[in-house]
C-alpha cells in the first residue's frame, strides 16, 4: 500500500500536539494533555483522538505512514528536575572542579550573596576523579597518561553503582589519544555504563564548555536510551517499519540511536522547530527574515530565522549549564495568558513572572483563580469571545474578569476598567517587544526588516498591536498556528553536525588544505551516516562554518559558508565572508587585521520530501462568515468601538478584512488592529498588511 | 516637571529605558577585543540627564554600577554644559575628577534632542594597559603620575570629527595598542547606541514625559530604598578589621573602621579611624569609588532583585539617602598626587564590615565573613617579536556562610562579579599554562551551621620569561565567624619552579613588577568564608557530604562539628555514626 500519512508529536508543558499530514495537502491539528510522568502515555491518547475524530485508526494510521516524529521533552524534564543518571567524570589531575567554578561570577539578576543559589551540580565532588596527563595549546604531550588513574577511578565508580561516564580531559581536541585510551580502560572496567567522551561529543575549544556538555550528555542519555526505547518498540508494535524520527534543537530530525548517544541534541527540542515552519510557511511570498513568536499559558518563545536560517546559539547556560553544541536560539519570557497583573507597593502596574498557568487560570476560567491575568485584560477589551475558548469547550466568565481587574489594578490606580484592562496588555506587550528588540538587535539585524509569524493559540490577541510597537507591517498566521512546532518537525530534515577544533590563522601556510582536510574529513563522516540512514548522495547538504575572530580578540563569530573548495585563492572568500559578518553583528570591521579560526563545524542535512503544502478552499467573501459585533478597546483611552466578529473556519480563500475585527478559530483568536488589512490565502495563512 | 506621569506609560518608559542600557552593555562586552571586558565584563553604561543623575545602567559589574555621575561631575569642571556639541566625544579617567580608578575610561557623548543638550550616553571598561609604572596593574608607585595615562575630558571627536592626534597619542602610550584601541571604539560604539536609542525614546514620549517619567522613577527607587533603611532599628552600628600592608611597608598593617548611623530612613558610612592613606597605589578614590562602594552594599543587601518582588530601576534614587564620611587624607579619600589605582581590597572589606557592623539587627540579611579580597594578577612579558603581551585575571574567592544556606564555593563575592577565562583559550594567545583550578581544599572553610565557602586555588606556569604584578590582600586577618560560626581561612600565595617544585616560595599577596622565570608556577589561594551558626547544629549528612568531597577531613568533622564518621567499603568510604555524634554533640555543646 502506497504510503500515505505523516505524523508528527511535539510534547509541550500542557498540551501534547498532533499534526497528521495527508498526501492531498489536508493537515490537521490535534491536541491531548501531556502526560509527563508517562510521556507514550499522551501518545496512546493522541492516537485515540485522531481515530475518533478523523476515523484512521493507530495501526492504519502508523503502518502508512512514511514517517512519525516525536518532539520530546523527556530530556528537559530531567534536567529541570535534577532526575538524570549517577554520573562519575575522569578528567585532567588539577581540573576537577572547573565543572563547579563555572564562569566564576554570579548570573544575571544575582548581585548580592545571602541568596546566591549555586547550581545543582550533575555530578558531585567525589565522583569527579582526576587523572595525571596534560596536553598542551600546541597538542604537545607535556605529561604522558597514568593509566592507573583511570583504573583507579573506575574502581570507585563501579562500587558506587555509577551508571554514566565522561571523560574529558584538557586539550583533548588536539590529542585524543588519552581520551581514547581512557575510554577503553572505562569500557573494559564498566561495561554497562553509558560511555560519554568529550573530544567525540562536542571536538571544540573550550575545556570547561566541553566537559559540561559532555556531562549534560552523560546525566541525561541513559534516561533517553529508555525512553526513545519504549517509543520505537511502541510504534513497531503498531506495523511501523520504518524508525521513528525524533526532534532535535538543532532543528533537524535524528534516529533514536543517535538521540539517546547525544542526548544533550534533544534537551530543548520542542519550539526549535518554530524557524523551520515559519520558513516553510513563508515560502510562497518569498519572505527569508523571520520572527516568530508563540504566546502560551505561561511564557512567550521567540525565534528568528534570517536570510531563510534560523538563529543558531552555542556556548550558552541553559537551565545553568553550559552547553556547547548548536541550538536554534529560543528565547523564553514569563509572558503568558496566565501572567498576572499586580501593584507592587510603589503604585507601579507590573505583569508577571507569576502565571496563574492553567491551574487556578485566569479569574474568567472560573478555576478559583481570582487574580487578573493577561486573558482576563483580552476578555474586558473584547478581544475574546465571552462564549468561551478552544471552539466553546472553556466558557469564560466576564464578570470574574472585571472583577478581578477593578479589585486588583483598577481601584488601587484609579483607572476606569477599560483603560486598566488596556494597561495590562501595553505592559505586557510592552515586556515581549523588549524581548523581540534583544533576540534581532543582539544578532544585528533591524526587526523591522522582518515579516512576524504567529505561532501558540494566544499570541492572535496581541500579534497586531506588537507589529505596530516594532515597526514591522507585515505578519502571517497560519491555520495551523497552535501546532506550529508539531508541523515544523514534519517539514524538516535530518541533521547532525560534525566538529573539529582548528585554531590556525587565515595567512599562515598551508592554512587551505589543512582546513579542507578538516571538513573533508567530518564530511566523510556525514555521509557515511546518512548513507547508514537510507539517503543518497544527491539528498545530502552540506553547509560550513567556521569561528573565526581577529587575532588578539577574546571571541569569535561564527561564519557560514558553502562547501566549496578551500583553495589558496578561496581563502580569501573567507576572509571577505569574516569581515562581513562581523560588520553586520557590530557595526565594523578591521580590514588591516589578520584573522584566525578557531572551531569549524560541517553540518550534514539529509532532505526529505516535504509534505503537500496545506490547501484553502476558495471563499464567498468575508461578510459570509461575520457573525455579529463587539465593543473592542482599540487605545489607551478606552474607547470602545464597535467591531466585527468573523468566524474563521467559514473564511475561504482571497477573502479580506479590513482592520478594526476580530477572527475567532477554534485554538485561537486574531485582534485586527484598526489600519491592518486581512487576507486568507489559498496555503491557509492569514497575511496581514498594515495600510499606510 | 511637575506633571504626573500615568504608571502604564511610566511603567512603558521604564523598561524602555532598561532595555537601552541592556543593549549599550552587551554591544561593548560582545565588540571588544580584551578579555577584561569580553569575558570578565569589567565595564558599566547607561543614560544621564544634565544633572549627571542616571537614568538606566547595566546590569553589569557592580562596582561600575553609580560610578560615571562622578565622571560626568569631573569632566564638567573642564567642559561646562554649553561646550558640548553634538558629535563629540570624551575620554576620562582622573582618579581625582570622579574616576573610579585610572584604568577604568569612561566614554561620554552628548544627546541632544531639537538643538538641545537633554542627556549624556556613557560608558566605562577597564583598559589592560595605560602605560603605567609597570604592565597592566601597579601597586608600589609614588603618585598618580605613575599611574600612566592621564585623560582629564578629552575629546576624541568634536563635533563628530575624529581628533586625530588624541587617537595617536592614546596608540603611542599603551604596551597593547591593538587591545586599547579595539575597545576604545567598542566604547565609541556603545555609546552611539545610546544616543540614537535615547533620541527614539525622546521623540516618541517628548522631552517634557521622557524627563518626567525619569524623575519620578528615581523618586521610586528612593521611596524603596527609604523603605527599606526605615525597618533598622536607629542607632550606630561599628566593625573593625585590618588590611596586611600597603605593598611596600610590610610590617604595617592597616586598620579599617566603619560606623553605620540609622536615623530614620537614612543611613550614614562614617569610615574615620581607618588608615592614613599610603605611600602607594593602594588608596581609594573617593568619588568614583569609596562612594559607590557605600551605595552598592546598601542597594545589594536591601533591594537585592533576587529577594525583591518589585523591580527596582537601577538609578539614582538607591544612593539618595546614603551619606559616606571618610576624612581628607585617609585611604579612602586620599589627597592629590597620591596613587590610586589599587582600590579594590580596601572597598570589598569596608563593604563587609558593613555587613558585619549591622549583623546583630538585620541578621537574615547579612552573613559571615565573606573572603571580601580580591586576586587581581597582571601576567606580562615581551615576545620574541618585541612586542609585549599582557594577560589580566581577577581570581575568584567565596562568601561566608548564610542564615539560610552555606556559603558560596569559588565565586566572586560582594562588590565584583567578573567571568573567568577559558584556559584553553589563554593557551593558545600567551606562554601560559593553567596547572591547577580547583575548589581550594588545603584548609577548611570557617565551620558552621552554614559552613562558609571554599576559596579557590588557580596556578598559572609561566612558558617564558616575564613580569607579575599582584593585587590581593587578606593573608593575616581570617573572615569572620558569625552567630557561633567559626572564622574561615587567609589566603596565599606561592610560587615554585617546575625545576624544584619542593622548594615553595611564600609570597605577600601585592606585589609589582616581579620577574619570573621559564618554570616558574604562580598559585593563588584565595581566603575560604566564615561560618554562620553554630557547627554542632550542623546537618549530619552535610557534614558527610563535605568529608566525601574533601571539603573538610574526617578529624575536622570530628572536632570542629562533633560528627564522628566510620569507615565502610561501599565506594563512598565512610558514613556517619549517628550515636556516637549525639553524645560527642551533647559532651561539646
Amino acid at each position: 500500500m502506497a504510503q500515505k500519512y505523516r505524523l508528527g508529536i511535539d510534547a509541550g508543558g500542557t498540551f501534547t500536539d498532533f499534526i497528521l499530514s495527508k498526501p492531498d495537502g489536508d493537515v490537521q491539528l490535534f491536541k491531548v494533555l501531556s502526560t509527563p510522568h508517562d510521556p507514550t502515555e499522551a501518545i496512546r491518547n493522541g492516537l485515540a483522538e485522531i481515530e475518533a475524530r478523523a476515523g484512521v485508526s493507530a495501526t492504519d494510521l502508523v503502518s502508512q505512514s512514511d514517517l512519525c516524529i516525536n518532539g520530546t521533552t523527556v530530556g528537559l524534564n530531567a534536567l529541570i528536575t535534577h532526575r538524570g543518571a549517577k554520573t562519575g567524570l575522569i578528567c585532567t589531575k588539577g581540573h576537577e572542579d572547573s565543572i563547579e567554578i563555572r564562569l566564576g561570577h554570579k548570573e544575571d539578576g544575582y548581585r548580592y550573596d545571602p541568596h546566591y543559589p549555586p547550581a545543582v551540580m550533575l555530578s558531585p565532588r567525589y565522583l569527579r576523579k582526576g587523572v595525571n596527563e596534560r596536553v598542551i595549546s600546541t597538542g604537545e604531550v607535556r605529561i604522558p597518561m597514568n593509566e592507573d588513574d583511570v583504573r583507579a577511578a573506575c574502581e570507585v565508580f563501579k562500587k558506587e553503582a555509577v551508571e554514566s561516564v565522561v571523560v574529558s580531559f584538557v586539550w583533548s581536541v588536539l590529542h585524543p589519544e588519552h581520551e581514547n585510551r581512557a575510554a577503553e580502560i572505562v569500557r573494559e572496567m564498566l561495561p554497562e555504563v553509558h560511555l560519554t567522551v568529550g573530544s567525540q561529543l562536542y571536538p571544540q575549544v573550550r575545556e570547561y564548555t566541553r566537559t559540561s556538555t559532555a556531562l549534560v550528555n552523560a546525566y541525561l542519555a541513559p534516561i533517553l536510551q529508555k525512553y526513545v526505547g519504549a517509543i520505537d518498540d511502541y510504534f513497531q508494535s503498531l506495523g511501523s517499519e520504518k524508525p521513528v524520527r525524533f526532534f532535535q534543537s538543532n532543528g533537524g530530525l535524528a534516529l533514536g540511536e543517535t538521540v539517546a548517544n547525544q542526548a544533550v541534541y534533544a534537551i530543548n527540542s520542542g519550539p526549535a522547530s518554530a524557524p523551520q515552519a515559519a520558513t516553510f510557511i513563508a515560502e510562497p511570498w518569498g519572505d527569508k527574515n523571520i520572527i516568530t513568536i508563540d504566546m502560551g499559558g505561561t511564557s512567550f518563545d521567540i525565534t528568528l530565522a534570517h536570510d531563510g536560517k534560523a538563529n543558531v546559539n552555542k556556548n550558552i547556560d541553559f537551565l545553568r549549564y553550559r552547553i556547547g553544541i548548536p541550538m536554534i536560539q529560543v528565547e523564553t519570557l514569563g509572558a503568558g495568558g496566565g501572567s498576572i497583573g499586580w501593584i507592587d507597593e510603589m503604585g507601579l502596574l507590573q505583569m508577571g513572572p507569576q502565571s496563574a498557568g492553567s491551574e487556578p487560570g485566569p479569574a474568567c476560567y472560573s478555576k478559583g483563580g481570582d487574580m487578573p491575568t493577561t486573558t482576563d485584560a483580552n476578555l474586558v477589551l473584547g478581544y475574546l469571545s465571552p462564549e468561551g475558548l478552544v471552539g466553546g469547550r472553556l466558557q469564560l466568565d466576564y464578570d470574574k474578569a472585571v472583577n478581578a481587574i477593578m479589585t486588583h489594578i483598577g481601584e488601587p490606580l484609579g483607572l476606569s476598567l477599560e483603560r486598566a484592562a488596556y494597561g495590562m496588555f501595553t505592559i505586557v506587550n510592552n515586556n515581549m517587544v523588549n524581548g523581540i528588540r534583544r533576540v534581532s538587535v543582539e544578532r544585528g539585524y533591524d526587526p523591522r526588516d522582518f515579516v512576524l509569524m504567529g505561532a501558540g493559540g494566544a499570541t492572535g490577541a496581541h500579534i497586531t498591536a506588537l507589529a505596530n510597537e516594532i515597526g514591522i507591517d507585515r505578519i502571517l498566521i497560519s491555520k495551523l498556528a497552535s501546532g506550529l512546532c508539531a508541523y515544523g518537525q514534519i517539514i524538516s530534515d535530518v541533521k547532525y553536525n560534525f566538529m573539529a577544533p582548528a585554531p590556525y590563522r587565515l595567512d599562515s601556510e598551508n592554512v587551505d588544505a589543512t582546513l579542507q582536510g578538516l571538513f573533508d574529513g567530518l564530511e566523510t563522516r556525514g555521509r557515511e551516516q546518512l548513507n547508514k540512514d537510507g539517503f543518497a548522495e544527491n539528498d545530502i547538504h552540506i553547509t560550513r562554518t567556521l569561528d573565526m575572530r581577529y587575532t588578539g580578540q577574546v571571541h569569535e563569530c561564527t561564519v557560514e559558508v558553502g562547501a566549496f573548495d578551500i583553495t589558496p585563492s578561496s581563502i580569501s572568500t573567507l576572509v571577505e565572508a569574516f569581515h562581513e559578518r562581523h560588520e553586520e553583528l557590530y557595526m565594523y570591521s578591521e580590514r588591516h587585521s589578520a584573522i584566525e579560526v578557531v572551531n569549524v563545524e560541517s553540518t550534514i542535512v539529509g532532505r526529505i520530501d516535504r509534505p503537500e503544502r496545506m490547501k484553502q478552499a476558495k471563499g464567498n467573501g468575508a461578510d459570509t462568515a461575520k457573525t455579529g459585533s463587539r465593543e473592542v478597546v482599540f487605545s489607551s483611552d478606552g474607547a470602545r468601538m464597535k467591531t466585527p466578529i468573523y468566524d474563521g473556519s467559514k473564511l475561504g480563500a482571497g477573502d479580506h478584512i479590513m482592520g478594526p475585527a476580530v477572527i475567532e478559530e477554534e485554538t485561537t483568536t486574531l485582534v485586527i488592529d484598526p489600519n491592518w488589512k486581512l487576507t486568507l490565502t489559498d496555503s491557509a495563512v492569514y497575511e496581514l498588511t498594515k495600510q499606510k | 516637571m511637575t506633571r504626573e506621569i500615568d504608571p502604564i506609560t511610566l511603567q512603558v518608559i521604564g523598561g524602555a529605558l532598561h532595555s537601552i542600557a541592556e543593549q549599550m552593555g552587551n554591544v561593548l562586552y560582545r565588540m571588544s577585543y580584551s578579555s577584561i571586558i569580553r569575558e570578565s565584563q569589567d565595564l558599566g553604561a547607561g543614560l544621564f540627564d544634565v544633572d549627571f543623575n542616571t537614568l538606566c545602567e547595566s546590569d553589569s559589574t557592580p562596582m561600575h554600577i553609580g560610578s560615571l555621575p562622578g565622571y560626568l561631575r569631573g569632566i564638567a569642571e573642564t567642559i561646562p554644559l554649553d561646550g558640548w556639541a553634538p558629535g563629540d566625544c570624551v575620554v576620562h579617567n582622573h582618579p581625582y575628577k570622579g574616576a573610579s580608578h585610572s584604568p577604568d575610561i569612561a566614554v561620554v557623548m552628548p544627546v541632544f534632542y531639537k538643538g538641545e543638550l537633554v542627556g549624556f550616553s556613557a560608558n566605562t571598561a577597564h583598559h589592560v594597559d595605560i602605560g603605567a609604572a609597570t604592565p597592566g596593574l601597579i601597586i608600589d608607585v609614588p603618585d598618580m603620575w605613575a599611574e600612566g595615562m592621564l585623560l582629564d575630558a578629552v575629546k576624541l571627536f568634536e563635533g563628530g570629527k575624529r581628533v586625530e592626534s588624541m587617537w595617536k597619542y592614546i596608540r603611542d602610550n599603551t604596551r597593547v595598542p591593538g587591545l586599547v584601541m579595539g575597545d576604545l571604539e567598542a566604547q565609541i560604539a556603545s555609546a552611539e547606541l545610546g544616543v540614537r536609542r535615547f533620541e527614539e525614546l525622546l521623540e516618541k514620549y517628548g522631552k517634557d514625559d521622557v524627563i518626567a517619567s525619569c524623575n519620578q522613577l528615581m523618586d521610586y527607587t528612593e521611596r524603596l530604598m527609604r523603605r527599606e533603611i526605615a525597618k533598622i532599628p536607629d542607632g550606630e552600628y561599628f566593625a573593625e578589621g585590618f588590611l596586611d600592608d600597603d605593598g611596600r611597608n610590610r610590617d604595617k598593617t592597616l586598620p579599617i573602621k566603619v560606623c553605620v548611623r540609622i536615623k530614620g530612613d537614612d543611613v550614614e558610612v562614617d569610615l574615620t579611624g581607618s588608615s592614613d592613606q599610603v605611600p602607594t597605589a593602594f588608596n581609594v578614590p573617593y568619588d568614583g569609588s569609596t562612594m559607590v562602594a557605600a551605595f552598592f552594599v546598601f542597594r545589594a543587601m536591601l533591594l537585592d532583585t533576587y529577594t525583591l518582588e518589585e523591580y527596582v530601576p537601577q538609578n539614582e534614587g538607591s544612593f539618595r539617602p546614603i551619606k559616606v564620611t571618610a576624612p581628607k587624607g585617609s585611604i579612602f579619600n586620599p589627597i592629590a598626587p597620591a596613587a590610586a589605582e589599587a582600590r579594590f581590597c580596601q572597598i570589598q572589606r569596608m563593604a563587609d564590615l558593613v555587613i558585619k557592623a549591622l549583623s546583630p539587627v538585620i541578621p537574615e540579611k547579612s552573613t559571615a565573613g565573606n573572603a571580601a579580597t580580591l586576586s587581581f594578577a597582571a601576567y606580562s612579558g615581551v615576545r620574541p617579536s618585541g612586542d609585549y603581551w599582557v594577560f589580566l585575571e581577577v581570581n575568584e574567592a567565596a562568601t561566608g556562610g548564610r542564615p539560610y544556606s552555606d556559603g558560596v564555593d569559588t565565586v566572586e563575592e560582594l562588590m565584583r562579579n567578573t567571568r573567568n577565562n577559558p584556559l584553553e583559550d589563554l593557551g593558545m594567545h600567551l606562554p601560559l599554562i593553567c596547572d591547577r583550578y580547583e575548589i581550594r581544599d588545603d584548609a577548611p572553610p570557617g565551620a558552621g551551621k552554614f559552613r562558609g565557602g571554599a576559596g579557590v586555588v588557580k596556578s598559572q606556569r609561566y612558558l617564558t620569561p616575564g613580569f607579575m604584578t599582584h593585587e590581593s590582600d587578606r593573608h593575616l586577618d581570617a573572615p569572620w565567624g558569625a552567630f557561633g560560626g567559626k572564622p574561615g581561612a587567609v589566603g596565599k600565595m606561592e610560587i615554585y619552579n617546575i625545576k624544584d617544585p619542593s622548594n615553595v616560595r611564600q609570597e605577600y599577596a601585592k606585589f609589582s613588577g616581579l620577574r619570573t622565570e621559564e618554570g616558574d608556577v604562580v598559585s593563588y589561594i584565595s581566603p575560604s568564608g566564615g561560618g554562620f551558626g553554630s557547627p554542632l547544629e550542623r546537618d549530619t549528612a552535610k557534614v558527610l557530604d563535605d568529608v566525601l568531597d574533601d571539603i573538610i577531613s574526617v578529624d575536622e568533622a570530628r572536632n570542629d562539628y562533633g560528627v564522628v564518621m566510620t569507615e565502610v567499603d561501599d565506594g563512598y568510604g565512610w558514613q556517619v555514626d549517628e550515636s556516637a555524634t549525639e553524645k560527642l554533640r551533647a559532651s561539646m555543646s
